[in-house]
């Protein structure tokens, strides 16, 4: 599946509508909670990878407690950011390169954006390698409950973080496997049923949501992943991962 | 709330009690535990809102669907 | 419910059973399948259906015993199908490929097979591919065995050679002449091999006049195990038609045996055990059961070339005599089974997955709220499966986790607290009595289609009945006990039973046959009897045994909660004899009846569905219909049908204004209750009726066409009212300057209403009203 081929769904207007300029479930509640549960010291420094507009990184700005950056792969979406937040440090740039010396980060958010990455593991890969030793991943993502869904999931042209959920035990060896030792896992199913609720108000239906181009032809295909996506039976999740060891290329330590 | 639901009885209604014309406005609706604002036309001074048949009858019936199936 | 009581009761829907042929068919070939795809003229496909089971096809089209064609049940409509003639056919009809498979990495193990026969063939095939090196030893000079004793027109020896060439190809030493026994021992066998199948064949007669065998002799037949065909000595397995006597032996059962000796020999060279999940390796007895009854009986295809066998047209008649054995009793008869595509094994597992994962999926949920409980499907079900018992457990797990959608089941619940209210509730003995030997117990329903009935028929029962007969108007809580609502049933059953009590323990005369059953289950100290049977006993009043209009036919719809009360199903009759009634059954009565879609609260989860059963059941037949339930009645009648209560008759109603009459809506039975209650306080007990709420007296003007969207919406007249009443007496609503209409909004409980009105001459017209459960937070903003 080549990304010209993708439809970048989280670059669409109503999605950034329905979450009142947030383009995820559970909004900037969900990220002052996952900093709060982190415990990270005040001057630790942060990135956001996946950081759309900045919304999160201006919120953690003001609080004077830490020092922000972000980067994103859509340009749109970091052009409205600089013009809004100047004073935020956001770039382009993608998951799987990441521009950032190895051990340089105190914490590395990642908000919805690592499941509708190209390449997962490499971004992870990355997240592993920039963060300090005892530096901490905070994630909230899409997880599939139902993973058995999850193969069609895959198949889908659109690319979203729902079309990459994975199940939990997926993510958690997705995590230890790269040196990290996950010190919480919380759901937030009732988020996303939340945000899809909203999706609904602003779109006029789920099936319609998943209508890329509008076009008439491309109906039957939204219903087809409305129906794929809610069999794979998503869920949402928080995780804090700490980065208790390395890990090198060949698997060991 | 998209152009559909923007049509022309849009300054039609009237809060009789302010005697105001309604208008667009960030309304919270919620059911079973989840709450969260909606663009809905509703009266500036006393708050009351319009919910148009087709909104009742169509996407709240999809969203009350999907916040029950727990 | 956990793992091992679904594990239980998804192992009772035998739809997943093997065909009977494929049962008894010691290798198991799925000659279902094969016969579907030859029937389309697939002969590819079923070739290679068939030689994925059997290893050496070309023989066995020819000379296998079938022991399918013996059990096929097409033998119950006709003659057996020609199995084998068709098996033939496939081969000869489609291209010849054989798939040998690539043998697995060579294994370090030496098997050595005794007898060049079709069992110790199929060992040493089976055995090489899996990569073990297989010595054959035959005492003839050439392999086969005892297929020599077939003729040539009947066993041709090219066929024979074709099928043996795969030997070649997975790579088997063979050593003609040798006979295991006379040529070299058992025990040097033993010695250079690491594992011995013994498959010498069964004595000919030549054997049996005193040559005999070392071997054969030496072999402790009756003590070859018959799950392993493991011999006494370690290291050596033994079958093939050693083991039977001469009349049962079998080619079949001897590749059979082959391949379960292969089985065997391959746990014991790796050290596994040798028992563990060996069921039904060899011919069984399906569990499958097929009804063949209304199949309508056909003979065998004949071949116009016996030698050649059957011609491809032939061969596809021949097949499409198959039945395609299923069972599906139950979704036969039941459309909500029906209706989901599938059948009760699948549904069961869908259930459980759904209950024991964190999040709900909506099909689920609706595959469990759909069921109406009613139990026809035990009845039809071979094994007794009983898919309203997974779906009322699952229902009431669901209610208990918190997940059960509140709109499934809201309305019918409100219509029941609302029957027991203090406005529709009442237990009282008889006027003029203190203690009561009888209660009359009319049930919810009956009270709002047909207060007059409940009237007249307590005044009968009181002027036929000595000791006092009280009253008790309530319903007896059968949509909480449905829709898994454990602890509101509950609460509902004590106050009966407090009530109950209270009256002196009374006889209970129900005239609703949902009452009957939740009172004989959840009320087993009561004295219980249908009003049905004590009418047959009593006598009807005078008007019902005179009508002159009775000679007419009526089909008997039983209610579906009292499936089992043979008694009740009798008395019903008798009384409609009486009358002089003629009655039909109909093909699904007594019983077997079926539910009229009130059942388990389904035409509330599922309306499209309810809808569907109504309109197949009344197509049953061109009679009238009878039924002894409210609520039957209304939902058949709902469906265009003309159906009458058996009240109907007995107080000589003009039948055809009650056979077409239409239920009433929702509105009209909670006044119905109500007027009730305070007409029978005022007649009887001469107290005035309780006063009506202030709302009440507004009056509305309603057209029939919007009457009928409030009915499919669910909203009451009393709800209109309260709404109105609250938008008048606080000025709040909205006035649309366009149409002059005003829209105001209200939410007694659960449901927010709004309604669309205009006021005028004293009454408000409306014009319209829709729904919604969100609750909307409508604040003051300075």
């Amino acid at each position: 599946m080549k990304s010209s081929e993708t439809c970048r769904l989280y670059e669409k207007p109503a999605l950034r509508e329905a979450g009142g300029g947030l383009i995820r479930p559970g909004g900037l509640e969900l990220t002052m909670r996952a900093v709060a549960l982190s415990g990270l010291c005040p001057g630790s420094l942060l990135l956001d990878i996946g950081c759309g507009t900045g919304a999160a990184l201006r919120c953690l700005a003001e609080t004077g407690k830490f020092r922000v950056v972000g980067i994103d792969l859509s340009s749109d979406l970091l052009a409205e950011g600089r013009r809004k937040n100047p004073e935020l440090s956001l770039s382009q740039a993608s998951g799987a390169a990441l521009p950032f010396a190895d051990g340089s980060m105190d914490a590395v958010l990642a908000e919805c954006s690592l499941s509708a990455m190209e390449d997962v593991e490499a971004a992870l890969d990355g997240c592993a390698r920039i963060l300090k030793l005892g530096g901490l991943l905070l994630v909230h993502d899409v997880y599939a409950r139902a993973p058995h869904g999850k193969t069609r999931l895959q198949g889908l042209p659109v690319k979203t973080c729902l079309t990459g959920a994975v199940s939990k035990d997926e993510w958690m060896a997705r995590l230890e496997s790269r040196g990290f030792t996950v010190t919480l896992w919380e759901d937030y199913s009732s988020a996303l049923k939340e945000f899809a609720a909203r999706l609904i108000f602003s779109c006029g239906s789920l099936e319609m949501f998943w209508n890329c181009s509008g076009s008439a032809s491309e109906v039957e295909r939204g219903r087809q992943t409305y129906h794929t996506v809610s069999s794979a039976k998503p869920g949402y999740f928080l995780a804090l991962a700490k980065k208790a060891h390395s890990v090198r290329k060949d698997g060991e330590r | 709330m998209n152009e559909q639901d923007a049509a022309p009885t849009e300054t039609d209604w009237l809060c009789t009690k302010c005697e105001l014309p309604l208008e667009m406005g960030k309304v919270n609706v919620g059911y079973l535990g989840s709450m969260f604002p909606v663009d809905l036309l509703r009266c500036r001074r006393c708050g009351q809102v319009f919910i148009p048949e087709e909104l009742a009858m169509g996407k709240m019936v999809e969203v009350e669907k999907l916040l029950e199936d727990k | 419910m956990d793992q091992e009581e679904l594990g239980k009761l998804e192992a009772r829907c035998i739809q997943e059973q093997p065909a009977a042929c494929a049962a008894a068919c010691p290798v198991h070939v799925d000659a279902r399948a094969l016969s579907a795809a030859v029937a389309k003229g697939d002969f590819a496909s079923a070739a290679k259906i068939f030689r994925k089971s059997v290893p050496f096809p070309g023989i066995i089209s020819r000379i296998c015993d079938h022991p399918c064609e013996a059990v096929c049940k097409r033998r119950e409509a006709g003659e057996a199908v020609s199995i084998r003639a068709i098996e033939k056919a496939c081969l000869d009809w489609a291209e010849d490929f054989r798939d040998t498979g690539i043998p697995l990495s060579k294994k370090d193990k030496r098997v050595a097979v005794a007898g060049g026969g079709l069992s110790g063939l199929t060992a040493a095939f089976d055995l090489a591919r899996k990569g073990y090196s297989v010595e054959v030893f035959e005492k003839e000079a050439r392999l086969g065995g005892s297929l020599f004793r077939f003729s040539e027109n009947d066993l041709p020896h090219d066929i024979v050679e074709a099928d043996f060439k795969v030997l070649e190809k997975v790579g088997i030493t063979v050593k003609l002449n040798v006979s295991v026994g006379d040529d070299i021992s058992l025990d040097e066998i033993c010695e250079e091999f690491d594992a011995v199948y013994l498959a010498p064949g069964g004595e000919s007669d030549e054997e049996t006049r005193g040559r005999g065998n070392r071997l054969t002799k030496a072999l402790r037949i009756d003590l070859i195990d018959p799950l392993t065909l493991a011999a006494t000595t370690p290291k050596v397995f033994a079958g093939g038609s050693i083991r039977r006597p001469p009349e049962r032996r079998s080619p079949i059962e001897s590749i059979s045996d082959g391949r379960r000796a292969a089985i065997s020999i391959d746990r014991y060279l790796q050290n596994v055990s040798l028992t563990a999940s060996r069921i039904g390796e060899g011919p069984y007895e399906t569990r499958l059961f097929t009804r063949t009854e209304e199949i309508e009986p056909l003979p065998e295809t004949s071949m116009a070339d016996a030698d050649r066998g059957y011609s491809m047209e032939e061969a596809i008649l021949e097949a499409r005599r198959c039945i395609q054995c299923q069972c599906l009793e139950c979704v036969k008869v039941c459309e909500y089974l029906n209706s989901f595509g599938s059948y009760p094994k699948k549904y069961v597992r869908q259930i459980y997955n759904n209950l024991s994962i964190v999040m709900g999926h909506r099909h689920a949920n609706k595959l469990i709220n759909s069921c109406s409980l009613c139990g026809l499907c035990r009845e039809v079900c071979p094994d007794d499966l009983h898919m309203g018992l997974v779906c009322r457990k699952a229902r009431e797990i669901m209610v208990k986790q918190g997940r059960m959608p509140p709109s499934a089941h809201d309305f019918p619940i409100r219509d029941m607290l609302f029957s027991n209210s203090e406005k529709c509730a009442l237990a009282r003995p008889q006027p003029g009595t203190e203690t009561s030997s009888h209660l009359f117990f009319p049930g919810c329903q009956l009270c709002a289609s047909s207060p007059e009935h409940v009237r007249k028929t307590y005044s009968l029962l009181c002027e036929k009945l000595s000791g006092g007969v009280g009253l008790m108007l309530r319903c007896c809580g059968a949509p909480a006990e449905w829709s898994g609502r454990v602890d509101l049933f509950s609460d509902s059953l004590s106050d009966v039973k407090l009530l109950w009590d209270q009256m002196g323990r009374p006889q209970i005369i129900l005239a609703c046959s949902t009452c009957y059953e939740i009172f004989r289950t959840h009320l087993p100290e009561a004295e219980i009897v249908s009003l049905w049977e004590v009418l047959d006993l009593l006598g009807l009043p005078e008007p019902a045994q005179n009508d002159p209009v009775a000679s007419r036919v009526l089909a008997i719809h039983d209610a579906c909660s009292t499936r089992h009360e043979k008694h009740i199903h009798e008395s019903v009759r008798n009384i409609l004899r009486r009358i002089g009634f003629k009655m039909e059954e109909l093909p699904l009565s007594r019983e077997k009846s079926e539910c009229c879609g009130y059942g388990g609260l389904m035409f509330f989860a599922n309306p499209e569905l309810a809808r569907n059963v109504i309109n197949k059941r009344i197509r049953q037949s061109e009679a009238d219909f009878l039924a002894y339930c409210a609520m039957c009645r209304d939902y058949l009648a709902s469906g265009g049908k003309r159906t009458l209560h058996l009240l109907d008759l007995v107080f000589g109603a003009p039948i055809d204004s009650a056979a077409q009459r239409r239920g009433p809506g929702y509105t009209l039975r909670h006044e119905n209750r109500v007027r009730l209650k305070n007409m029978l306080l005022k007649e009887l007990w001469g107290e005035s009726a309780a006063g009506e709420e202030y709302y009440g007296m507004i009056r509305l003007s309603i057209s029939d066409e919007l009457r009928e969207l409030l009915e499919k919406r669910q909203v009451l007249d009393s709800d209109i009212q309260q709404v109105i009443d609250f938008a008048e007496r606080s000025n709040t609503k909205l006035l649309n300057r366009r149409t002059g209409r005003f829209l105001a909004h209200y939410k007694p409980a659960a449901v927010t209403y709004w309604v669309e009105y205009t006021f005028s001459d004293g009454e408000f017209v409306i014009h319209n009203a829709y729904t919604h459960r969100m609750e909307i937070s409508e604040e003051a903003k300075l």
